[in-house]
């Protein structure tokens, strides 16, 4: 379950270098807090962007819910018809072995965008309704629900990502940009996707800002148990909330596993020109002076605070 | 897609890319007029014949201008193709229509029969609905009118009426004629293009629009307009595909739904669309004033355009056939 990249490789057009080169990935459906990091032109919002089919892979094969994007060439005309375009983008692995693996035109690929929801960087410019709780419904609509289940289903995001109720019936467009930002969040919750992926959301917000959203994706997390995959480049979010961390250089995939082994090599860390979490750099230098002693690195302020305060951490 | 295309401007380090580009400009404006300015063809042999020796004369040159610019000849050919139905479609005009008195080539009676025109209906739908399979679409497409055409001079049946297709000799000179005069024009106009960038070409247009500014007109606010429109268009074009992209991921499909689907999602980029370049623009109108720009106050260039010896070698070429296009013309 959940998405699976092997040997995922992509690149912009015909002569241009690979901008992904055969990523192999494996991400749960369920309680994964993943963060994405890398220098930028490093391959992250092509990587995410592949997840949701908006880009097709150039070569390997992507599984999303055990069924396969199927990267499609022109060519073969007699199966190139709308009921043939539609079966076969988005299809079961059976279904596609038993069609002896036939490589067809695409264009929709709806069915796997309602898997994944997608918030991309800055997504307050999507937003076009004339009101809040109309542009939440438009993504629900989108996916064929009546008006009736996509106004309870915007609602509903409406709530979870805490826009008070008076909003609703506003222009989106008067709001604040940190409230625009949470309407636009908002209709892709009201999608309920299985797994949600944000391209750096907390960039251009103000501290409070930022605490907030983060704090909505993890209580978001904590009741739904979906997957959340965020591209970020704050090493504190990092520190503070990601479970797994996949590390992107030049394309590859350099790293893949727990925040706290990133964290501990230092060496490594500066080799994919990262930083550590100013907590765990200033845990750094008060140890180095003897003041405080610990066997895992503080990664949070969270956490140093234990480790000031004579604790330790458990993992 | 980073790179879109602005203009046709192809990078290289010909003669011609160095030319000055008022130079350029006029000259390539001089040599479109005096193209422009070649004689019809008369009826008598021998007007026939001068009109196409300069025809060929200024193919030749022309061909010279375009080797010189050392791009492939196949971008060229690319920027006529888009413009291949115009060249069809004023041979052909010129092709039918009757001028005076002169040699028929082609007599034909045409039947208007019924089963006729069935049978060439079922011919042009057979012929989109198999688009896709058919290699050298145009010759095929020009094959079936023929054959069309000679399927009409018998009447199959049911016929109500007829007329005569007649094709003179006249009419096939005139046909080439314009068909070559226009193929040389765009010729002309494409090396302009591929070989200038669209901000040399509008600080050449705002040097020759210099005069007005003694009518009180402010040139310069102009250029500027002209060069930040195109400055915008790669921004605007990447946020459109950004937007585009957030849309699909809301389950928009720009390509399938009924028509008002499809109206409720075009909007869905049009009104982020207008309120990006909005915003570009006001923040852009900001950092200009930032910087200190005043309009309609006197500015420098950064690339200060110089009138060389090859400029001036290479206009006093263009005035001279163009000299001798008025000559001939008038005698």
């Amino acid at each position: 379950m959940g998405i699976n990249f092997q040997r995922v490789s992509y690149k912009y057009s015909y002569n241009a270098p690979l901008t992904l080169k055969e990523v192999s990935l494996d991400i749960s459906s369920k309680d994964e807090f993943i963060c994405i990091l890398g220098h930028t032109g490093s391959g992250k919002s092509t990587l995410v962007q592949n997840m949701n089919a908006l880009l097709l892979p150039t070569s390997g094969q992507i599984t999303v819910f055990d069924k396969n994007v199927v990267k499609v060439v022109k060519h073969p005309y007699k199966l190139n018809t709308k009921k043939n375009r539609l079966k076969y983008n988005f299809i079961d692995n059976k279904k596609l072995f038993a069609r002896g693996n036939k490589i067809v035109y695409s264009s929709n690929l709806k069915v796997l965008r309602k898997h994944i929801g997608l918030v991309f960087q800055f997504p307050e410019y999507q937003l076009f309704e004339s009101t809040v709780l109309k542009d939440v419904m438009f993504g629900p609509k989108n996916f064929g629900l009546s008006d009736d289940e996509a106004r309870r289903a915007a609602k509903h995001a409406c709530n979870i990502v805490g826009l008070p109720k008076d909003v609703l019936e506003k222009s989106p467009f008067s709001l604040s940009g940190g409230q625009m930002r949470r309407v636009a969040i908002a209709g892709i919750l009201a999608l309920n996707p299985d797994i949600i992926v944000l391209d750096e959301p907390t960039v251009g917000l103000d501290p409070k800002g930022k605490d907030e959203l983060m704090n909505l994706l993890v209580s978001i997390q904590k009741e739904t148990s979906k997957t959340i995959i965020m591209i970020t480049h704050d090493m504190n979010v990092v520190g503070k909330y990601a479970k797994r961390v996949i590390v992107m250089d030049q394309g590859n995939v350099v790293f893949d596993g727990n925040k706290r082994d990133l964290f501990e090599d230092i060496d490594r860390l500066h080799k994919f020109n990262l930083d550590l979490p100013t907590s765990s750099s200033l845990a750094v230098k008060l140890k180095e002076r003897g003041l405080i002693n610990y066997t895992h690195l503080p990664l949070s302020k969270e956490e140093l605070e234990t480790v000031i305060l004579g604790g330790d951490i458990y993992e | 897609m980073n790179n879109i295309a602005l203009g046709q401007y192809v990078d290289g380090k010909s003669i011609i890319h160095k030319l000055d580009p008022r130079t350029k400009l006029l000259s390539l404006m001089l040599l479109m007029i005096a193209v422009f300015l070649i004689p019809k063809p008369l009826n008598n042999s021998f007007g026939r014949t001068a009109s196409f020796i300069m025809l060929g004369g200024f193919a030749v040159i022309i061909l010279m201008i375009v080797l010189f610019t050392k791009i492939s000849l196949i971008k060229y050919l690319n920027s006529l193709k888009q413009l291949a139905f115009l060249f069809i479609f004023t041979f052909i005009i010129q092709l039918l229509t009757p001028q005076g008195d002169n040699k028929l080539l082609l007599d034909l009676n045409l039947n208007l029969s019924i089963v006729g025109i069935l049978i060439i209906i079922a011919w042009i739908v057979l012929f989109i609905l198999l688009r896709k399979f058919i290699p050298l679409k145009l010759f095929v497409f020009l094959g079936l009118t023929c054959l069309s055409i000679y399927l009409l001079t018998y009447d199959l049946g049911f016929s109500f009426g007829s007329f005569k297709l007649k094709l003179y000799e006249d009419g096939l000179y005139n046909g080439s004629f314009f068909f070559t005069r226009i193929f040389l024009v765009i010729m002309l106009s494409t090396v302009l293009t591929l070989t200038t960038k669209p901000t040399d070409l509008t600080s050449a247009i705002e040097w020759y629009l210099h005069p007005l500014t003694y009518l009180k007109i402010n040139v310069s606010i102009f250029a500027m307009i002209i060069s930040l429109a195109l400055r915008f268009i790669p921004t605007l074009f990447n946020e459109t595909q950004k937007i585009l992209k957030a849309q699909s991921s809301r389950g928009v499909d720009f390509k399938e739904g009924t028509l008002k689907e499809q109206i409720s999602q075009i909007i869905s980029l049009l009104i982020p669309m207008l309120v990006i370049s909005f915003k570009r623009a006001a923040d852009l109108a900001d950092a200009m004033e930032a910087r200190g720009y005043i309009p309609g106050a006197p500015r420098t260039k950064l690339n200060i355009m110089k009138f060389g010896l090859s400029d001036l070698f290479s206009f006093i070429i263009t005035l001279i056939i163009f000299a001798t296009i008025i000559i001939i013309k008038v005698i």
